[in-house]
Order: structure tokens, then C-alpha cells, then sequence
């Protein structure tokens, strides 16, 4: 049996991390569910199982040899997608072709620990693995946990200082949104972020631990609900938005965009909640870059900037 | 035929059905009236227009419209329950029985994907498809001269093909996952009166219907020939019922979610409290079911606990309880069903069945070793042996282990599925219905969950001790009365929705993406390896000689028990013993290849249409054919969309079911 590390093992015995078990980054244990004892330094042909760990893997540009739902890529993050054009298939993200991994042969494989604990030791039979982690520890979000997986990533296929350097250019870039809004004196205002989903007016709302939470805190603005999720996300119905007075609310789309904003409020509850009469709901394009990366965190904080920057003046 | 509650025509006192109507009648008010006295209050009690304003908006356009909503679904899903119970003599058929909620779930799907369908998405959209998931199945049971057995076999065989179909879409396309789980979970939020007074239309004709049928459906429940001896004209009878009961079912699916759960358990508590005659029952189901989703809704609403304790798991919760201590109180006193099969007049011979099944099995399993995204011929195979070939040998070790997997896992759960069908002598019998399957995968996915490091050991322990827990509760439930085959059904029923109601909420609980789990749930062979082979296989190798054992007194049981209790065998005994069997041999394997659909439930009765009835017979060519379409829906599975994997229990239904439909119709033309 091979020697394997949790990151569990990481918290009870702090000396186990201390030795040194852990060849990769420093904060490594933050991030890391489940590794191979031995990863090669660097690595060169990486296969990522989880859309954000291409993302990065394109951000620090040691784009992946094989990644899982190539095909679904561009239209749910869409980011960095010309990096990942001939990236070779390898199913699923739930249920990824142990074939197709084994004839890349691969020297990594990065997976993620809510999809593939299960499958550690079939990983480790065909390449040293690496099941990631980024649930945030409070008060982070997961926009920070993004910015910490993406260096580690970076570490790992020998661009750290490239993967510094996209944190960067994503920070530089979230700064100037801030600097939009705060110029346009939109600073401070509250903001609901809501992915929809399907069902009569029932969305999925992100918590203050999400990837919006902390893009909000750092464009200056407020942000609701103050309470945290497992996953950054809870469900909610147009009913709980009528109590929220002067708020923007962000709805992000799961639909093409032949299907208008006006046609997903005509709910005779949708009509009556302040945010929409107050012409201060947008409709952002299908994604889940509240589940992605920097580069993706940067797209979203783009997005709600523009839809803020159009809503009316406050009165 | 107008007085739905009253018995006798000149009554000296009060009839039961009446009394009980009345009570449950002031109850289910006055829960309807707890749900809404804080908005009716506030109503009252608001100052100025403004709050006025709002607190009218909220009684008239969110409260009442969803008091209501749940009201009118839990009703029409408690008359479809008694509906279609009565047309199939079945008392454990449920309003789902033409796979109403697996097209409604098409119809969400579709709502999400096809944008041009966006104007009549909602409520219209799952409410024609589940109108047509019910056609499908009526016509695959054959028309409007389905008798009652075809139809629950062919609704069962057409929703798991739906279910199937879907799975597919969503292994696909996950992430359409999380809003459907949320939709399953139950939708009585109701944005705005608008959809209610809409959806109420679609009830104008099952209730237009409905009074016409009373008498008709009453004469039914006293057999065919004695229906038709008073005079009733038995074929549009039960047609008229099935779509009558079909259309309320649609009409509730597409309303409140798919909880028709309480459509099964309402008439089968007011069959234990005493009521017999179906008006009475019927109108009574409906009130009862009304007061079930409201209650459910409310307890809900009013605790806010988390996300996992929906309206469906509040439904099973409330429901399952009350069922089982009818069951066990003895009260649960419906007419057994006589087990009857879907028979082809043809037997076949042993000798020339067996040797052909084990020959399709090799051929099947070798081509399986040599397919997929890799050609491996044969002599790749000898080089991965000698060593020559490490990529050939990486290759079948991925490949080998799963087909040896699928054929034990088939092999078991086939033979589980033949001996609770003999036991619980119902056709719609298989370790699903009793409860084993359910109860097996919400340890073991609580345990994956909570610890996801767990080893193999302690996932096999988890799911032996699931299953064998459920068996257990039935057995003491039903020791009192020497495990009667239609009071462990019901049992059994009652635990797998428990079960599958609260794996639904753990799996909401952990986590608001729900894919992972939902995949699992499905079962297959992906990623299994040959630990999980040399696991399962002592199981299968030890029940052997215990399936030998009991087959010669199985076919006993099937004369009956008092013919089987002169011929000197101790029932209760038997049944226990079969019952444990079968729970051990689904529990195993459950705990390594999840709950794979169709294998337990249908491989019986199809190794019956190939012509075979004795257990001697039956059990091997079951298990055969178990483990012929385990491996095929592995082979497929992993080969056919490859890289993208499509889950095995999906497969084994999208292979098994047409083909199982198909031997249906072939075997009605025969008859005839």
C-alpha cells in the first residue's frame, strides 16, 4: 500500500506536516484532500477532472493533455478557452475514462475531493494524483481559496512565478471595477448574486463564503445573505427577495439568451420585489465562474460592474 | 353514485365512512387554517395602506395559492392511489404506476434545455409530458385492454426506461442535476395565484369523469367476472379509470413535485382503519391525501430546519410511520393478490437454455475484454499476460474486474429479485420493493459521505448492516402474523420510501450539488476493481447451496399456504429464511455496485416469458439472464460514448426494458 497523506491526517498530526511530507507549497495542506506520496517536479502532462483546475492550468500556462467535458468548457466558463482548444477528451467530471487517462499517460492527475475520493487508488494506479480541497476556512471565500489553488498549481507544474503573476493581472483588474463603481458612487451598495435553476422561482443564492462574497468586498460593495454554506450556495424563492429593499440583484442565467429577463419575472411575486420594479436586476449569460478560477472571477467581476454601472442612480 | 360518503341508504346512525369523512374533513380545515392563521392575522392587525397592500399580496398570491396547491395535488394524488389500486387489485400500486413523474422530469429537463419551449415551461410543460410518459406505457401494456398485471409491469418497465433515458442526459449534463434534485424534493412554492387557477382547469375532467366510473370500479374490485356478470362493461371501466387516475396524477406532479407517495399510503390507511367500499374510499383518500401534503408542507415550512427536509421527506416521514402501525396492529387487511404471472404458454428446456446463456456470457464477456476506446485483440491479451505489453495490461485491468463484477452482481440480484417475488407473491416484488436496496444504499452513501476516505470493508459492512436492519424491521413487523406475503409488501413499501426520502435529504444535506451522489445512486461498475470481485464473490458461492435448498419448497408456496402448510412445510419458517436470503444477496451487492435498476425486479419475469416456472429452473436462467444484462450494460456503458462514461444502472434499464416490453407483446399476441 502506498503511503498516502489527508488532509485530515494534516489537522489532527501538525507534525506530520511539519517534517515535511508535504513536497508541494507551503500552504499545500490548506488545499490538498488527497496525494500521491511522490509528485514529479515539475509536471508535464497534467489531466484535470474539474473545469476550474484546467482554467488554472491554462491561466499558468502548462495548459492540460487531457481534461474532463472538453466540449461543455467554452459554454459554462468560457475563460482562457483558445489555451484549451486541443485538450484531448476524457469523459466525464463524475465518471472520467480510466482508458482514456491511462493512454495519455499522464505524470499528474489533479481531481477534486467532492467527485473522486472514491477513486484515489485507481488514480494512483495509472499516475501520481492529487484530490483537491478549496472548501474556504472563515472568514475566506472562495474567491481566495482560487487565488491559493491557482498558486499551488502553478508549484506544481513549475509556474509559481507565472501563476503570481495572473494573480496579479486578476487583482489589478477587480481594482479597476472598484474604481468604476466608486467613481460612478456605486460604492456600498448591496449585492445579490442568484444562479437560477429550474423549477417555478426557485434559484440557488450565493452565501458570504462564495466566489461573489468575496469579489463584492473587494469592488466596495455590501453583500447578502451574511450566512455561510457548505458550498457556497443555498436555495431561495422570489418570496425572500420581496423584504429586500434597495439591494442589485444579480440573476445568472441557465438558459440561452433568447430567454429575456422579462420572461423569467412574470411571476406575479418576481413583479412585486422591489429590486426588479427598481429596474436594479441583471441578467448575466449562462456560467459557473462562481465555481471557477481567477481568471474566471475576473469575467464575473467585469459582468457585475457593467449590469451595476447601468442600473439607475440611487434615489 | 352521487353520495360519495354514505353506505347504507337509510342510515340509523352515522356510517364509518361518513363519521370518518366528517373528522378528517374538520381536521384537515383546521390544518389548513393553522398554515395560514399568521398571514390572516397580519391581514387583520396591518396599519396603513402600504402594509395593507402587502399583507393582501401575501395571503391572496403566496399562501393561499400554495395551502391550496397542496390541498388540490395531495388530493388528486390520494384519488389516483385508490384509482389505480382498484382498476389493478393492486394495493401497493401507486399514482406513479404509468411513469407520470419520470415524463414530468423529462418536461423539467426539457424546460431547461430546449429554449423554445420556454413560454409553456412550468407547470403545462411537466404536466404533457407526464400525460405522455402515461401513454407510452399504456400502450406498451397494450392499449385499452390492458389487463391489470400488464399494466403495472409495463408502467414499471416504461418509467424505469424514462428514468434511464435520463440518467443519461443528466450523467451528460450534470449540471442541470441541482435544479432538478430541488424539484424533486417537492415544488409548492407558488409564485402568484396565476399557475393555480390555470393547473385547476386540467382537473375538470377526471372530476366530470370521476362519478361516471363509481359504480363500475366498485364491481371491479369483485374480479372481472363478476363485474361482468352485474353487468359492467370491464375493459372501458379500467381504461376510463387509468386515464381518469393518470390525469390527476399529471395534474399533481406538475403542481407540487413528485410526492406521489402519498397517493400509496393514504388508501391503504383507510383499507386498515375499516373502509371498504370504494366511494367512500375514494373520497376519502383524496381529503386524507390533501391533509397529508399540508401537514408535510407545514411541518416544513414552520421548522425551516435545512435544505434536505423537503416536502418530500416530510411527506414519507409523517406517512410512513402511521402505515407501519396499521401493519403491525394487523389492520392492514386488503384481499391478497394472487401473484398471477405474465404467462407465455411455452416451457423450455433447461439443457438447452443453460449451456446457451453460459456461452453468450463468455462471448459476451471476451468481447468485452477486447472493446472500447482500445482494441485489444487477443494476442495483446497474452503479451499484457507475459508481460510484454504494459499499456494492454493496464488496460484489461481496468477492463476485467468490472465484468467480473457485473456478472456476480447480476447473478445476485437476479436471484434476489425471483425469490422475494415468490415470497411476497407480487409482481412488482423485487429487493426495491421491500426496502433492502433502499435501506442498503442510505447507509452506505451516509457513510461515503460523512467519512469519503472509507475502505471497502467498511462500506460492505455498512450496506449488510442497512439492508439486513430493513429486514429485520420487517420481519418483527410482520412476526405476529407468520410473514403473510401482502402485510410484508406493504412493509417493505413503507421503508423504501422512507429510505429514499431520506437519502434524498442526506444527500440535499451534504451537499447543494448533488451529481456525485445521484451517479452513485444509479450503480455501476465504473472504477470497480478486482478487491470489489474477491469481495462479493464468498456471498454468491455461500447462498448457492442455500438457493438449491429452497427452491423445491418456493414452489410449494406458490400453491398457496394452506396447501403448502398440508404438504407438511412450516411457512413462516420458510418465508423468513427466503426473506433473509434474498436481503443478504441484495444488500452485498448493493454494497458495491449501488442499486442497479431493472436486474432484481424484472429478470424473473423475464426468465418466465422465455418459458421457465419452476424455482429450479427459474432461479439459474434468472441469473443468467441477470448477469448477461449486467455485463452488456458494463460493456455498453464504457464503450459506447466513450471517453464519456454512461452509468450501468442506467443501461441495464434502457437494454432490459424494451426488450422486456417487447416479450410482453409478443407473449399477448400469443395468448390470443
Amino acid at each position: 500500500m502506498m503511503f498516502s497523506v489527508s488532509r485530515r491526517n494534516f489537522l489532527v498530526g501538525g507534525l506530520a506536516a511539519s517534517t515535511g511530507l508535504a513536497a508541494g507549497p507551503a500552504r499545500a495542506s490548506d488545499l490538498v484532500f488527497r496525494r500521491s506520496a511522490v509528485l514529479p517536479a515539475p509536471a508535464r502532462r497534467v489531466v484535470a477532472l474539474e473545469f476550474l483546475l484546467a482554467e488554472m492550468l491554462a491561466a499558468v500556462g502548462v495548459p492540460p493533455v487531457g481534461m474532463s467535458d472538453p466540449a461543455l468548457y467554452p459554454g459554462w466558463i468560457g475563460v482562457l478557452s483558445e489555451r484549451l482548444k486541443d485538450v484531448a477528451d476524457v469523459g466525464t467530471r463524475q465518471q472520467p475514462s480510466l482508458e482514456a487517462i491511462a493512454r495519455l499517460k499522464p505524470d499528474l492527475i489533479l481531481g477534486v475531493s467532492y467527485r473522486h475520493a472514491p477513486l484515489f487508488d485507481v488514480f494512483e494506479s495509472i499516475a501520481p494524483t492529487v484530490l483537491l480541497d478549496f472548501a474556504p476556512v472563515p472568514p475566506a471565500t472562495r474567491l481566495d481559496s482560487a487565488f491559493s489553488l491557482q498558486t499551488m498549481i502553478g508549484g506544481f507544474v513549475g509556474q509559481r512565478a507565472q501563476a503570481e503573476r495572473a494573480d496579479a493581472e486578476v487583482s489589478a483588474g477587480i481594482a479597476r471595477d472598484a474604481g468604476r463603481l466608486a467613481e460612478a458612487g456605486r460604492s456600498g451598495r448591496r449585492l445579490v448574486v442568484l444562479q437560477e435553476l429550474s423549477g417555478q422561482d426557485t434559484y440557488w443564492v450565493f452565501t458570504a463564503d462564495s466566489l461573489s462574497a468575496g469579489l463584492a468586498a473587494r469592488l466596495g460593495l455590501r453583500f447578502w445573505p451574511p450566512d455561510r454554506s457548505r458550498e457556497g450556495v443555498r436555495p431561495l424563492t422570489s418570496e425572500d427577495l420581496l423584504a429586500l429593499d434597495d439591494c442589485d440583484v444579480m440573476l445568472v442565467s441557465t438558459t440561452g439568451p433568447d430567454v429575456t429577463l422579462a420572461t423569467k419575472t412574470r411571476s406575479a411575486a418576481w413583479q412585486r420585489v422591489p429590486a426588479l420594479r427598481a429596474g436594479r436586476v441583471g441578467l448575466i449569460e449562462r456560467n459557473i465562474w462562481n465555481f471557477g478560477g481567477p481568471a474566471s472571477a475576473l469575467r464575473l467581476s467585469n459582468r457585475i460592474t457593467d449590469l451595476l454601472l447601468r442600473a439607475p442612480a440611487a434615489g | 353514485m352521487i353520495a360519495l360518503t354514505v353506505d347504507r341508504p337509510a342510515p340509523a346512525r352515522a356510517s364509518p365512512g361518513l363519521r370518518l369523512g366528517l373528522i378528517a374533513a374538520v381536521l384537515v380545515a383546521l390544518l389548513a387554517l393553522a398554515r395560514l392563521w399568521p398571514t390572516l392575522h397580519a391581514l387583520t392587525t396591518a396599519h396603513g395602506p402600504a402594509e395593507a397592500e402587502a399583507a393582501r399580496f401575501l395571503f391572496w398570491e403566496l399562501r393561499l395559492p400554495r395551502v391550496l396547491a397542496g390541498l388540490a395535488a395531495g388530493a388528486a394524488f390520494g384519488a389516483a392511489g385508490a384509482l389505480f389500486q382498484a382498476v389493478t387489485r393492486n394495493p401497493i400500486a401507486a399514482p406513479d404506476l404509468l411513469g407520470v413523474t419520470a415524463g414530468a422530469q423529462v418536461g423539467v429537463l426539457l424546460g431547461l434545455t430546449v429554449p423554445a419551449l420556454a413560454a409553456v415551461s412550468g407547470p403545462p410543460l411537466l404536466f404533457l409530458c407526464g400525460l405522455g410518459a402515461a401513454a407510452l406505457a399504456l400502450t406498451a401494456a397494450g392499449g385499452w385492454r390492458a389487463s391489470p398485471l400488464r399494466l403495472l409491469l409495463a408502467g414499471g418497465a416504461c418509467a424505469l426506461l424514462l428514468n434511464a433515458g435520463l440518467t443519461v442526459a443528466l450523467a451528460l449534463f450534470e449540471q442541470n442535476i441541482a435544479g432538478l434534485a430541488l424539484w424533486s424534493g417537492g415544488a409548492l412554492y407558488q409564485p402568484g395565484a396565476a399557475g393555480l387557477t390555470e393547473a385547476a382547469l386540467w382537473l375538470l375532467p377526471p372530476l366530470v369523469a370521476l362519478p361516471f366510473l363509481l359504480r363500475g370500479l366498485e364491481a371491479l374490485s369483485l374480479g372481472d367476472d363478476a363485474a361482468t356478470g352485474i353487468g359492467v362493461a370491464v375493459l372501458p371501466v379500467r381504461f376510463g379509470g387509468v386515464v381518469t387516475a393518470t390525469a390527476l396524477t399529471a395534474f399533481a406532479v406538475a403542481l407540487a413535485g413528485p410526492i406521489g407517495f402519498v397517493g400509496l399510503i393514504a388508501p391503504n390507511l383507510l383499507r386498515a382503519v375499516g373502509i371498504r367500499r370504494f366511494g367512500s374510499l375514494l373520497a376519502l383518500s383524496a381529503l386524507t391525501g390533501g391533509g397529508l401534503l399540508i401537514a408535510a408542507d407545514g411541518a416544513v415550512a414552520a421548522l425551516s430546519l435545512s435544505a434536505g427536509l423537503s416536502t418530500a421527506v416530510a411527506t414519507a416521514l409523517v406517512g410512513t410511520p402511521i402505515l407501519l402501525v396499521l401493519v403491525m396492529r394487523g389492520r392492514a387487511l386488503t384481499p391478497p393478490d394472487r401473484g398471477e404471472v405474465a404467462a407465455s404458454g411455452r416451457a423450455a428446456s433447461l439443457a438447452v437454455v443453460a449451456p446457451a446463456l453460459l456461452v453468450a456470457l463468455v462471448a459476451l464477456a471476451a468481447f468485452g475484454l477486447a472493446w472500447g476506446e482500445t482494441w485489444l485483440p487477443p494476442t495483446r491479451w497474452i503479451a499484457a499476460l507475459t508481460g510484454s505489453d504494459p499499456e494492454a495490461a493496464l488496460i484489461l485491468g481496468i477492463r476485467a474486474p468490472r465484468i467480473a463484477v457485473a456478472v456476480i452482481a447480476g447473478m445476485m440480484l437476479a436471484a434476489s429479485g425471483v425469490v422475494l417475488q415468490s415470497v411476497v407473491r407480487n409482481a412488482l416484488a423485487g429487493p426495491e420493493l421491500l426496502g433492502v436496496t433502499q435501506g442498503a444504499a442510505l447507509t452506505t452513501l451516509a457513510g461515503l459521505l460523512a467519512w469519503p476516505l472509507m475502505g471497502r470493508p467498511e462500506t460492505f459492512a455498512l450496506a449488510l448492516a442497512g439492508g439486513l436492519a430493513t429486514l429485520g424491521l420487517i420481519l418483527a413487523i410482520n412476526r405476529r402474523r407468520r410473514f403473510a406475503p401482502l402485510p410484508v409488501a406493504l412493509t417493505g413499501l413503507a421503508f423504501s420510501g422512507l429510505f429514499a426520502a431520506l437519502t434524498y435529504a442526506v444527500i440535499v444535506e451534504t451537499s447543494a450539488q448533488p451529481a456525485r451522489a445521484l451517479i452513485w445512486l444509479v450503480g455501476g461498475t465504473y472504477g470497480r476493481a478486482w478487491p470489489d470481485a474477491v469481495a462479493l464473490l464468498p456471498w454468491l458461492l455461500v447462498s448457492l447451496p442455500a438457493l438449491a435448498f429452497l427452491s423445491r419448497p418456493l414452489d410449494l408456496l406458490t400453491l398457496g399456504d394452506d396447501a403448502a402448510a398440508g404438504l407438511g412445510l412450516d411457512v413462516g419458517l420458510l418465508r423468513a429464511l427466503a426473506l433473509g436470503l434474498a436481503a443478504v444477496l441484495a444488500s452485498a451487492a448493493v454494497a458495491i455496485v449501488g442499486p442497479l435498476a431493472f436486474v432484481g425486479l424484472l429478470t424473473p419475469h423475464l426468465a418466465r416469458l422465455v418459458g421457465f416456472h419452476a424455482h429450479g429452473d427459474r432461479l439459474p436462467v434468472a441469473m443468467g439472464l441477470g448477469a448477461l444484462l449486467t455485463v452488456a450494460a458494463d460493456i455498453v456503458g464504457r464503450g459506447a460514448l466513450a471517453p464519456t462514461e454512461i452509468p450501468a444502472g442506467a443501461l441495464t434499464a434502457l437494454i432490459g426494458a424494451p426488450y422486456f416490453l417487447w416479450l410482453m407483446s409478443r407473449g399477448r399476441k400469443g395468448a390470443r
